[in-house]
């Protein structure tokens, strides 16, 4: 029997990206065994949207994986090449959808910089908070759908109770629950409506009832604390070395943060606490979420304290044209470092705009950290490294 | 358990990198820097995904990252159309006001150049709009009574009405408001039938002129009319939200009525033609083959209440040439669709006659810049095509399905394939596949 196995040709199955995959035979002297290989997603409850992860398995063991992306590849690139920069703020809320109105940030920030526009002070603040409220929303869905993975269905529930209550903030403000086309080249559509500023205060204190109650919910669970403690252990220099950034690269240690390390908006004045975990591990990512919530809500009331009154717009050319040149802008998306690059020909249109998002690269590492993992921590593990879809495909 | 940096921070550096890729655009490549940074991996796959540059090196730059493994062409080169532009150009390239000059298939990227000079006066130029439009509504009227007449006279035919509409178009140029067609209207407007609409003309008039010289919008036919007097030569910023921006706001990107609009009132100038002639006393007769189907409650509202799309249908209605008349089938099943498709406007089509004729006069005047500028889409699109078929489904596929189809012949080509098409030159087919195909 081992002959006739050893004879035959490792086979070519089919799963690999694009091409068959040579699984291992292993010739375990009265056994042999062949990984199995198995596709999981595009479509796939646990995935976070259409990301195809193809692994090998090794009985319970992870040999290889794969992540496959591009199942929601857009073309924003593209696009942005044939709009101008009114059209391109509602074009770029929509590739990381949960962050949207960080990536009007970074769109228009790049634009004003460009311009070399003075954007008001007013606008400034309001931008912070938006921000800050904008990185609340995206953690609390990932702290809700990180513990559904694991089997806890309640904390969903309740981060989305609290998710609820700031869209209808951010709603009473841009209009928008998801999309919020609320930033503008030079500033921000509009100013803040009346009592907008008393319900941040009230809604900060909801936050950070809402925050402990997560870490009551889960931190004492035996079985989430076992399912991710030591799972999915990244190590900075390899986080560093694939570009990942955000949560995920603090939780392994290292202390980044676009808003600390090269500040815009008003977030050279406020005080940015950057938590950093120990380990690296799942249970450290997700830590660091719960702890950079509490640090949005300390900068929110921050920006509360400082907000100043004035104009919160530029009045705009009635064609903007950012003049030629290049410019590489990057804001601390809710995921990560969220980057545009933007090279302009002097017309209404951008001659390229590249987006650096932070969740292709935080996929890109994915093979890398599934390695030699259970299979039952491949949820958890990809659970715990925030991404989303449409920011990793564009 | 976690820790709270504030003293150990990172402080980073951006490097940009230039490079000139050797060679060429034949056969670009680059050595990889996968050795260096592990995650220099997927960014040189989506560089050659995206541009075709080839990394020496590299583990594996196929299967392709973004796009399908079988996709033909680099995306992102600027030498790179998508299929569907080139059916047709992406219509939010152009400011609204640019739209109308029927162009061929423009440049997305183009530039729409500077806007044209701010008026001098704003309120001479509103109060130019405002005669502008009360001329039109006069013409309008005229029309109006010209078509009654020969309602009565002539047989029950979808023809007299599909000529009237396309007089109409051919009157006024086929296009939104400019000086022309409005001279021409002026100089063709006949005695308004009744001092009433007349009455209710100046009424409208005055309060276009006055709310638009106050720089604000009030209500729903001072905001169209706003829209109209943006769709005519003026710069981007209605002078509405000029004052606006005067105290500091940026100027709204001018709110596009968009082919949908126009078409709501293209269709609207049918529905309120259709009712005048139902009103006439001794009107028996179909004047555009409606029936008795329809009433005065089935006259759909022009502005932003009724959500059909009846653009399809009255960019068929309405000629793609600015001229020719229209084939007679094409009317019937159309209108018929839009009347059951209306929404029912009971509480407008109250017996005051008053209220119905400055309705009617809303109506009358959005519907000649509907049909000309929903004609203007269709003659866009309709460009290099050869027969109405064509250009409807080209259109009709561009668009989109309506959520409400008509059993219109046009619709149902549209929705499935034609099997006699020819597949090589397709171009209504959104397939992204095709990448390089011109």
């Amino acid at each position: 029997m081992t002959d006739t196995l050893s004879e035959r040709d490792t086979g070519v199955l089919p799963g690999g990206p694009g091409e068959g995959v040579i699984v291992n035979v292993r010739d375990g002297g009265d056994i042999v065994t062949q990984d199995m290989n198995l596709n999981i997603g595009p479509q796939h409850p646990a995935t976070h949207g259409v990301l195809r992860v193809v692994i090998d398995l090794d009985g319970e063991k992870i040999s290889r994986a794969t992540p496959v992306i591009g199942y929601m590849h857009r073309g924003f690139e593209k696009l942005a090449e044939a709009r101008d920069y009114r059209q391109i703020i509602a074009l770029v809320n929509r590739h990381d959808w949960l962050s949207a109105f960080n990536n009007e940030l970074g769109v228009c920030m790049s634009v004003e910089t460009m311009m070399e526009m003075e954007v008001p002070d007013r606008a400034q603040w309001i931008r912070v908070i938006m921000c800050e409220w904008n990185r609340i929303l995206n953690h609390l869905m990932f702290v809700g759908s990180f513990g559904l993975e694991l089997g806890a269905i309640t904390p969903l529930f309740f981060a989305f109770r609290e998710r609820e209550d700031v869209q209808h903030l951010m709603e009473s403000a841009t209009g928008g629950r998801l999309h919020f086309a609320y930033n503008r080249v030079g500033g921000v559509k509009e100013d803040l409506p009346a009592g907008f500023l008393q319900a941040s205060t009230k809604m900060i204190k909801v936050i950070r009832q809402g925050t402990t109650q997560y870490r009551d919910l889960l931190f004492g669970n035996e079985i989430f604390m076992a399912r991710t403690k030591g799972v999915g252990v990244l190590p900075p220099d390899v986080a560093m070395e694939f570009g990942v950034t955000g949560p995920t690269l603090q939780a392994t240690g290292v202390a980044e943060d676009s808003r600390v390390s090269q500040p815009y908006a008003k977030y050279g004045e406020l005080d940015v606490p950057v938590p950093v975990g120990t380990n690296g591990d799942s249970y450290d990512r997700f830590v660091m979420l719960l702890e950079r919530i509490d640090a949005s809500t300390y900068i929110i009331d921050q920006a509360l304290e400082g907000i100043t009154a004035g104009a919160c717009n530029v009045k705009l050319p009635k064609i903007v044209k950012a003049p030629e040149g290049e410019i590489y802008t990057r804001t601390e998306a809710p995921l990560g470092q969220l980057g545009y690059y933007l090279v302009s020909d002097g017309k209404k249109n951008p001659w390229r705009l590249k987006m650096r998002t932070p969740s292709f690269y935080n996929v890109s590492m994915m093979s890398y950290l599934l390695q030699d993992a259970l299979l039952s921590d491949m949820i958890a593990i990809l659970g715990s490294v925030f991404f989303v879809v449409g920011d990793v495909d564009r | 358990m976690t820790a709270w940096s504030t003293s150990t921070r990172w402080s980073t550096v951006d490097i940009t990198l230039r490079t000139r890729v050797p060679g060429g655009r034949e056969k670009p490549t680059l050595p990889s820097l996968t050795s260096v940074f592990r995650g220099a991996n997927w960014s040189e796959r989506e560089t050659f995904d995206m541009f075709g540059i080839d990394f020496e090196g590299h583990p594996g730059v196929r299967p392709r990252i973004l796009t399908v493994e079988n996709f033909e062409g680099w995306p992102l080169r600027k030498d790179f159309q998508l299929t569907s532009r080139n059916a047709k150009p992406w219509p939010g390239a152009k400011e609204p006001e640019e739209q109308k000059p029927a162009g061929g298939a423009a440049d997305a990227t183009a530039s729409a150049g500077d806007a044209p000079a701010e008026p001098q006066d704003k309120a001479q130029a509103a109060k130019a709009k405002a005669e502008r439009a009360k001329a039109k509504a006069a013409a309008m009227r005229a029309k109006k009574a010209a078509e009654r007449a020969e309602a009565q006279t002539a047989a029950a035919d979808g023809a007299p009405s599909g000529g009237a509409i396309a007089d109409s178009v051919d009157q006024f140029g086929g296009g939104d408001t400019d000086d022309e067609a409005a001279a021409a209207a002026a100089t063709a407007g006949g005695d308004p039938t009744a001092s009433t609409p007349e009455g209710a003309a100046e009424v409208a008039g005055s309060d276009i002129a006055k709310d638009a010289a106050a720089g604000a919008a009030q209500g729903d036919m001072d905001e169209r009319a706003a829209q109209d007097a943006a769709n005519e030569d003026e710069p981007v910023v209605s002078p509405d939200a000029e004052a606006e921006a005067a105290q500091g706001a940026p100027p709204l990107p001018s709110t596009s009525p968009g082919t949908e609009a126009e078409g709501r009132r293209g269709g609207a100038e049918i529905q309120s033609g259709a009712r005048d002639a139902a009103d006439t006393p001794g009107m028996t007769s179909d004047t555009q083959g409606l029936g008795a189907a329809r009433t005065a409650d089935e006259v759909p509202a022009p502005g932003p209440e009724s959500d059909r799309p009846l653009e399809p249908q009255s960019g068929e209605s309405s000629t793609p040439d600015g001229g020719a008349p229209l084939p007679a089938e094409d009317d019937v099943p159309v209108v018929p669709a839009q009347g059951s498709a209306a929404a029912p406007l009971a509480s407008d089509a109250a017996p005051e006659e008053a209220e119905d004729e400055r309705h009617g006069l809303e109506r009358e005047t959005l519907g000649v810049e509907g049909d000309g500028g929903s004609g203007q889409d269709s003659a866009q699109a309709a460009e290099g095509d050869s027969g109405s078929d064509q250009n409807v489904t080209q259109e009709r596929v561009a668009q989109g399905p309506s959520p409400h189809p008509s059993p219109s012949e046009q619709t149902d080509t549209a929705d499935r394939a034609d099997p006699n098409r020819d597949l090589a030159s397709d171009a209504t087919v959104e397939d992204e596949d095709e990448g390089d195909r011109r």
